[in-house]
């Protein structure tokens, strides 16, 4: 980094002055602290075009979301009236919404579970130094840039019936399921698609985090006769917990909010078997012109994904310290 | 000999993985029939029917021209607004600061679908709605926290004696941030610039709801749009496919480095 050489070059010239009138020099630097401390509230207002855009676009349509949840909203005929909570307590007793809760939170532990797995085994093949390894690097990254509509309609074409996935397993003499008509298998299906990206994500994390890993722990341990599995889980395991954490929380965030993925590859069929919390927002909110209940379930969503990010949060935090 | 058999594992592994991705690029270069009865044959002798028909259509260079269009103007706004919060809140160190910082952070973790509807209403009470500024003033506010935060990550090595040198000599916050901070900000830009740039292109939900049918599609939603159309024709589809991922893809090839930094970054911070 360029910065890096400037502190000595600003320590001389500041050097210089105070050596010689050690006292005036004080004095200045009293008053320039003081008028600082005044100026530096004002530089906030550089900050104005971002937090109004902020404040504008996500913070306010946030309350309003709170708002209408308490509200019968009609836009065709411009009526907003209070309804209490009345939209919450019918989602309760709605078994299709209970179903777009269930499916998500299953699709977030298993976000937040393979790609740390899968991610973390990428990373330890690729990490001896060749020219092999920083190419498949390179590449096992790319599925991350690409778009969800693009990934879910190529898991689409893998996974129909006669798709690639299903020739592969009759040519071996199995019966293949029905990856996307199978309600189950389709969520499962889904999930898939959204954890390819997510390993190409964590691998890159994780490819950082073992080479941050002094090489002479493992020369060390090496030497003190540990095997590459007892290496792996005293030296490589606990100082990777930082990347844990964060491959956790962006997996978690990204599946909680999954919909591109969802709506490419079933469109939330079949039935509504796929229809992820997102996708029941927008379909309840937008097709079928209920805000009111589409806010209910907005709050919730925005609620259970704070509450996982902190409680997760906590968690890993913990244990990177413990460690 | 361990050494050869790990590689011959990892490239094992990695191929199967990067399986799909290799479906996209060459089967856009093979003809429908061929794509239906061997999907996994490498497009030998490649034809460009499939890309020639979609690009022919006109829709694709349309959506392409909407996508860079609504990128270049979200990249280049995000990167003005974003950098001044980042240095605002850096140098002011104030508990309105904090608290602010606090509120955009918890934009990180905000889903889209749950503020849609209202942002609709916004936008719609702004005179914006189904337009191209209104999506770009959206995707700017919702990006931004995460350029922030890479921002607000590169300056913590920006030494506070520099600024507090500038500063005796008298010069004013706004020369500070435009002459010293900016240029030493530039590897946190391309960063920012690469990761929002991929993520803004490859949106879907944003644009699908908030510029609507009559504006045109950016390229993201014209595939999704086109789905019905070419659901028989495979050829078509995946050409449409490549066409929409080869620019983020190319972005990426060749500026993989600072999307890498970038993201770790704003991930270890």
């Amino acid at each position: 980094m360029r910065a890096a050489g400037l502190p000595d070059r600003i320590g001389l010239r500041r050097g210089g002055p105070s050596a010689a009138a050690p006292a005036a020099e004080g004095r200045k630097r009293r008053r320039w602290r003081a008028g600082l401390r005044s100026r530096r509230s004002g530089v906030l207002i550089m900050g104005l075009p971002a937090t109004a855009l902020f404040a504008a676009l996500v913070v306010v349509p946030i309350g309003i979301t709170a708002f209408y949840s308490f509200n019968d909203v009609n836009f065709l005929r411009d009526e907003i009236s209070w309804v209490g909570l009345s939209n919450y307590t019918r989602l309760w007793g709605n078994d299709d919404f209970r179903h777009s809760v269930w499916i998500t939170a299953a699709i977030a532990a298993a976000a937040a579970v393979v790609p740390n797995g899968l991610g973390l085994m990428f990373a330890v093949l690729l990490d001896a130094k060749s020219r092999l390894n920083t190419a498949l690097r390179v590449a096992l990254f790319a599925p991350f840039v690409l778009s969800p509509v693009v990934v879910g309609l190529t898991f689409g074409s893998i996974l129909t019936d006669s798709g690639l996935v299903n020739a592969t397993l009759s040519s071996i003499g199995i019966d293949g399921p029905s990856w996307i008509g199978d309600p189950n298998l389709a969520v499962v299906s889904v999930a898939a698609t959204l954890i390819w990206q997510l390993v190409a994500f964590a691998t890159v994390i994780y490819v950082a985090a073992l080479r941050a890993i002094p090489t002479d722990l493992y020369e060390a341990a090496a030497i003190d006769g540990a095997s590459e599995g007892l290496r792996f889980r005293l030296i490589t395991w606990p100082l990777v917990a930082p990347a844990v954490t964060i491959t956790t929380l962006v997996s978690l965030i990204s599946a909680l909010k999954l919909y591109d993925h969802a709506v490419a590859l079933t469109g939330g069929g079949p039935g509504r078997a796929t229809e992820t919390v997102g996708l029941a927002i927008i379909r309840t909110g937008f097709s079928q012109n209920r805000a009111g209940i589409a806010s209910a379930m907005a709050v919730l969503l925005l609620v259970l994904t704070a509450a996982a990010t902190a409680v997760s949060l906590s968690l890993l935090r913990r244990r990177e310290v413990a460690l | 000999m361990k050494r050869q058999i790990r590689a011959l594992v990892a490239v094992v592994a990695s191929a199967l993985f990067l399986f799909p991705l290799y479906l996209v690029i060459a089967n856009a270069l093979k003809a429908d029939e061929e794509i239906v009865n061997q999907p996994a044959k490498p497009p030998l002798p490649p034809t460009l029917a499939g890309l020639s028909a979609v690009v022919e259509g006109g829709e694709v260079t349309a959506g392409l021209r909407n996508s860079v269009l609504i990128t270049g103007s979200t990249i280049a706004l995000i990167m003005v607004v974003a950098s001044m919060l980042a240095f605002a809140l850096h140098v002011s160190n104030s508990r309105l600061g904090n608290a602010l910082n606090a509120v955009i952070l918890f934009g990180l973790i905000l889903p889209t679908p749950v503020i849609l509807i209202p942002v609709f209403r916004v936008l719609k009470f702004l005179s914006l709605q189904n337009s191209f500024p209104g999506l770009v003033l959206f995707l700017c506010a919702y990006y931004a926290p995460f350029a922030v935060l890479v921002y607000r990550g590169f300056l913590r090595s920006v030494p506070k004696d520099l600024i507090e040198a500038a500063l005796m000599d008298g010069a004013s916050y706004r020369f500070i941030y435009w002459a010293v901070v900016l240029p030493l900000l530039r590897p946190a830009t391309a960063s920012v610039l690469v990761i929002t740039g991929v993520w803004v292109w490859n949106d879907f939900l944003n644009p699908l709801v908030l510029l609507g049918p009559l504006q045109g599609n950016t390229v993201t939603v014209g595939l999704y749009r086109s789905v019905g159309q070419f659901s028989i024709n495979f050829g078509e589809l995946f050409a449409y496919m490549l066409v929409a991922s080869a620019p983020v893809l190319g972005f990426y090839l060749v500026l993989q480095r600072h999307f890498v930094r970038g993201l770790i970054a704003g991930a270890t911070k």
